[in-house]
């Protein structure tokens, strides 16, 4: 069986990029929540935001056919109305915190394995009981659920008056294991969409929150209009969960339900009527269809059109204006309070109003005492279904997020690297234009063309600019997520270390953001586990200071450093070196390292200085993954430490993973570039330098080093490249622990470009192994081969750099 | 990329080309685009064949040289010879050739299938009276 529901399947990118965010916004504002002393001071937007993003979850996650993380975050959403409501009686904040940090990370989990089909979706169940059992405790007794004992009484608003003759109905129930029925309802109602008018169901909200309740308890009615009865039943009969799905006369009702109504009656909110009014005054509720997105803006027209033959004395809501307008109207209706000589035109002027969907007159309740209007208990009220007796059809399940609405796009990352493939694109054709030799000789006529082509170049390398910079994050974005393992960490090491930010607004590349999440969490865990003492040695040294680590972003040269820094109790030195030194690390003598490379031991592979393995580190896997991964995007990962102090994770990454300085050189007439970050200096030598020994090996001696020769035309296979050094130049490069002297032709010059990797059709030929990293598309539309330094020094000198 | 196998059984359209007086031809809806011969980047160390990359629309794109891929003698080049640039799932290739000569629609049955598996030719067009076209598969062909 699939994991969603099939037809769904076209969402799951959708729903998982979606759910993704919530869940990590999700975190953000629980980490945020706990910060408050006590769970009735959290604030009410936090728990409000924490309420719509499990409802929202549950929504869409019940759309796709998941029940189990449906069932889960409505569990979440369960508790949350107990604390949003305040209907607490005692509190375990810790525990909820615990529990709600566990679920968001099943959700997130689920989330991720749910493309694999071959993972089973996991059964929350034990995670839901132990919910209900601290949403319990909070209620301060055992019973479970709100007091829902109501006898079973069938909806009494499932036929109304003046109802067209071929309206049908249909009693849909859903099987009990059916986590969200009005979920399911939704979809169900989608599909009917095709073959019949439904015209309303009861429960008439679906996305109301006890929409579930009441289909569960009573079934699903639908009714609607259609010609083709055969196929609404096929589609009724094979929607997900359903159990049955009958034709529903009256006459059921009258047998099968308890007190019918024959009277419609109306939810009248309070202040509909008031205690003295003129007797002549009359009252409508007006209710829009739910897919009017701005009801209220639709009721003022109304009112205005009503001005010409009714005086409206007033509304409810009465302030249309105000941004809770809507809302109210959706809810519970318009009520229009107005006198009139010419009922008619009035009701005609309202059945005619767009988007309307009920009109009916509405009469005072003049035996009830106003005192009963009002909603003096407001909880067992809401249980009763008259909630959800608002005369609406299925809601297609949206207008709920009201507060929050996005300025953000969401853009395929394909795109913008196709957007960015076209700026430079038009950056070449604009200076190809500009600089085109057509032009050569007008010079004295081209002023208004020069004045024109300036103007556009400037507009060109704005346009690259932003295209640039539409790629770059913040890097709170990975921060954020510390805030989590720390947390994590402290509750369970009781460490209480705290983290601070600094520079977190620094701007990168999205791909380095990507990339940084684990190196960063494994560095953070790392300082918290090893670096910070427990409280009691903290004491015994001396440190009044609160355990801290810092992650401090920047910008430095052209590249993002990104540092985590820790004040607890450093490394020694000589404890490293000797672990070094017993696990045969050492590559040269003991007394010639500095204190920076032991503490670089580190992050070497196989290196643990921790003598326990516990849950977060000390197996020494991390660190050397930490370093493989951000060397492979071209970055530096160096430790410092202070014995005692403190110890800081460094971490330098190029600022964009795609440009690059490079040295141009001509070598046998094709243009070949050297990265700049490895070209150390280049110059020409003189014949002194130039030595070869008995065995044939050259070398370049520059200064006080003896450096192997490499002749760029040789290894490339470059015809009429320049031979005598003397005559070409020479570029000193350092790559890591490999150094060397290229031999070129001839300097052409330094420029920043995009690498472009050469096209995978050209696998075959093992470019790569030959020194040669790519390719790149210079300004003036010509291309220039990009060597990889590390296998031009590594493959060609075959040895360390000659030290000294 | 297209599927020859359609072409095989339901026909189609041919885009003919000669290299050294023979004439071949590939499923349109491999073909991209066809293009002067622009400048040229050698890749140093890569073989005779493989001559160069250039720049098609801000993209560093492979040219190969029909002839010299199929081992045949190097040939002359003229104002008509262009580059035929190749779509291969999603990766283009250019593919000098030394004219191209029509574009036409061939009828299944005119289609004969090579015997040989995983070779350049994948089948032939062989008509009365006409000059008889080999039909290449573009993967094999520009997969180093």
């Amino acid at each position: 069986m699939p994991k969603f529901d099939e037809s769904m399947e076209s969402m799951l990118d959708t729903f998982m990029f979606e759910t993704g965010e919530l869940l990590q916004n999700l975190d953000d504002i629980l980490m945020r929540a706990e910060q408050a002393e006590d769970i009735a001071s959290i604030e009410d937007d936090d728990i409000a935001e924490i309420f719509r993003t499990m409802h929202t979850i549950k929504g869409s996650a019940a759309m796709m056919g998941l029940q189990n993380m449906s069932t889960l975050a409505h569990a979440m959403e369960d508790m949350f109305f107990i604390i949003r409501e305040k209907t607490y009686v005692r509190t375990d904040k810790g525990a909820l915190f615990d529990l709600l940090y566990k679920s968001s990370d099943s959700l997130k989990n689920e989330l991720e394995n749910l493309p694999d089909e071959d993972i089973p979706l996991t059964d929350f169940t034990e995670q839901i009981d132990e919910i209900h059992k601290l949403a319990a405790y909070f209620k301060g007794e055992g019973e479970g659920g709100e007091d829902k004992s109501d006898a079973p009484a069938l909806p009494d608003n499932i036929f109304e008056n003046g109802e067209p003759e071929n309206m049908q109905t249909y009693r849909v129930m859903y099987s009990e294991s059916c986590a969200m029925p009005a979920a399911r309802a939704m979809v169900l109602i989608r599909k009917l969409g095709a073959v019949a008018e439904v015209c309303r169901t009861v429960p008439a909200d679906l996305d109301d929150d006890n929409a579930d309740d009441g289909i569960k308890k009573f079934g699903l009615f639908i009714k609607l209009i259609t010609d083709d009865t055969a196929a609404v039943e096929k589609i009724l009969a094979s929607g997900l969960n359903v159990e049955s799905a009958v034709p529903f006369v009256k006459d059921d009702l009258k047998s099968g339900g308890a007190g019918a109504a024959a009277e419609p009656e109306i939810n009248v909110p309070d202040g509909v009527f008031l205690p003295d009014e003129d007797e002549k005054l009359l009252t409508y509720q007006v209710t829009f269809t739910s897919t009017c997105a701005m009801p209220s803006a639709r009721a003022m027209v109304m009112l205005r059109k009503l001005g010409a033959f009714a005086e409206v004395a007033r509304t409810v809501p009465p302030d249309l204006d105000d941004e809770g307008a809507d809302d109210i109207i959706q809810k519970q209706g318009l009520f229009i309070k107005l006198i009139t000589d010419d009922v008619k035109a009035v009701e005609q002027v309202l059945d005619e109003g767009r988007n309307v969907e009920s009109v009916i007159p509405v009469k005072r309740p003049a035996a009830k005492p106003v005192e009963e209007v009002k909603p003096a208990e407001p909880k067992p009220e809401a249980a009763k279904p008259q909630e959800a007796q608002e005369k609406k059809p299925a809601a297609p399940k949206a207008p709920k997020k009201e507060h929050k609405e996005q300025s953000l796009l969401t853009v395929k990352l394909e795109k913008l690297d196709k957007l960015l493939d076209l700026v430079s694109e038009i950056v070449i054709t604009e200076s190809a234009v500009i600089s085109s030799p057509d032009l050569r000789g007008m010079e004295t006529k081209l002023d208004r063309f020069n004045k024109s082509s300036r103007e556009l170049k400037k507009l060109t390398d704005e346009l690259q600019d932003v295209v640039m910079s539409i790629r770059m994050v913040p890097v709170s974005t990975a921060f954020q997520k510390m805030n989590r393992v720390v947390r994590d960490m402290n509750n369970t090491l009781k460490k209480n270390a705290v983290l601070v930010f600094r520079g977190e607004d620094t701007e990168v590349d999205k791909s380095i953001i990507d990339m940084l999440g684990d190196p960063l969490m494994h560095i953070v865990r790392n300082a918290i586990d090893h670096g910070i003492e427990s409280p009691e040695e903290r004491a015994a040294a001396g440190k009044t200071h609160p355990p801290t680590v810092t992650l401090s972003a920047g910008y430095e040269s052209n590249e993002v450093v990104i540092s985590c820094k820790d004040n607890g109790a450093g490394m020694d030195a000589a404890k490293i070196m000797a672990k070094a030194k017993k696990n045969g690390m050492l590559t040269k003598p003991e007394n010639e390292y500095t204190e920076r490379e032991i503490f670089n031991f580190v992050v070497a592979a196989g290196f643990s200085t921790n003598e326990t393995v516990t849950q977060y580190s000390g197996r020494g896997v991390g660190m050397d993954v930490v370093k493989q991964n951000i060397e492979k995007v071209g970055g530096k990962l160096t430790v410092n430490s202070k014995l005692g102090k403190g110890s800081t994770f460094t971490i330098r990454i190029p600022l964009s993973l795609s440009i690059v300085d490079v040295l141009s050189f001509e070598v046998g007439g094709s243009s070949i570039s050297v990265p700049a970050s490895s070209v150390r200096e280049a110059f020409s030598c003189d014949k002194d330098s130039f030595i070869i020994d008995p065995e044939g090996n050259e070398f370049i001696y520059l200064r006080d080093k003896c450096l192997p020769l490499i002749r760029l035309g040789s290894i490339l296979k470059l015809e009429n490249s320049v031979t005598d050094p003397t005559e070409g130049i020479c570029i000193y490069c350092r790559e890591g622990r490999y150094e060397a002297v290229l031999l070129a032709d001839k300097l052409v010059c330094d420029q920043q470009v995009v690498v472009k990797p050469f096209s995978p059709l050209l696998d075959g030929l093992h470019l790569k192994e030959a020194g040669l990293a790519g390719s790149s598309i210079l300004g003036d539309g010509s291309m220039t081969i990009i060597l990889d330094m590390n296998s031009v020094l590594n493959g060609e000198t075959g040895e360390e750099g000659a030290n000294g | 990329m297209a599927d020859l196998n359609e072409l095989f059984e339901n026909g189609g359209q041919l885009l003919t080309f000669s290299a050294a007086e023979n004439c071949y031809g590939f499923y349109i809806l491999d073909v991209a685009d066809i293009i002067e011969i622009p400048e040229l980047t050698k890749i140093p160390t890569a073989p005779d064949f493989v001559l160069g990359l250039m720049n098609h629309r801000g993209k560093a794109v492979p040219v190969m040289d029909l002839r010299l891929r199929l081992g045949l003698p190097e040939g002359e080049f003229d104002e008509r010879s262009c580059i035929i640039v190749l779509e291969i799932n999603t990766l283009q290739c250019g593919l000098r050739v030394d004219r191209v000569l029509d574009a036409e629609l061939i009828r299944p049955e005119d289609i004969t299938r090579s015997p040989v598996e995983n070779g350049m030719v994948k089948g032939f067009v062989i008509r009365d009276g006409k000059e008889r076209i080999s039909i290449l598969d573009p993967e094999i062909l520009v997969r180093t």
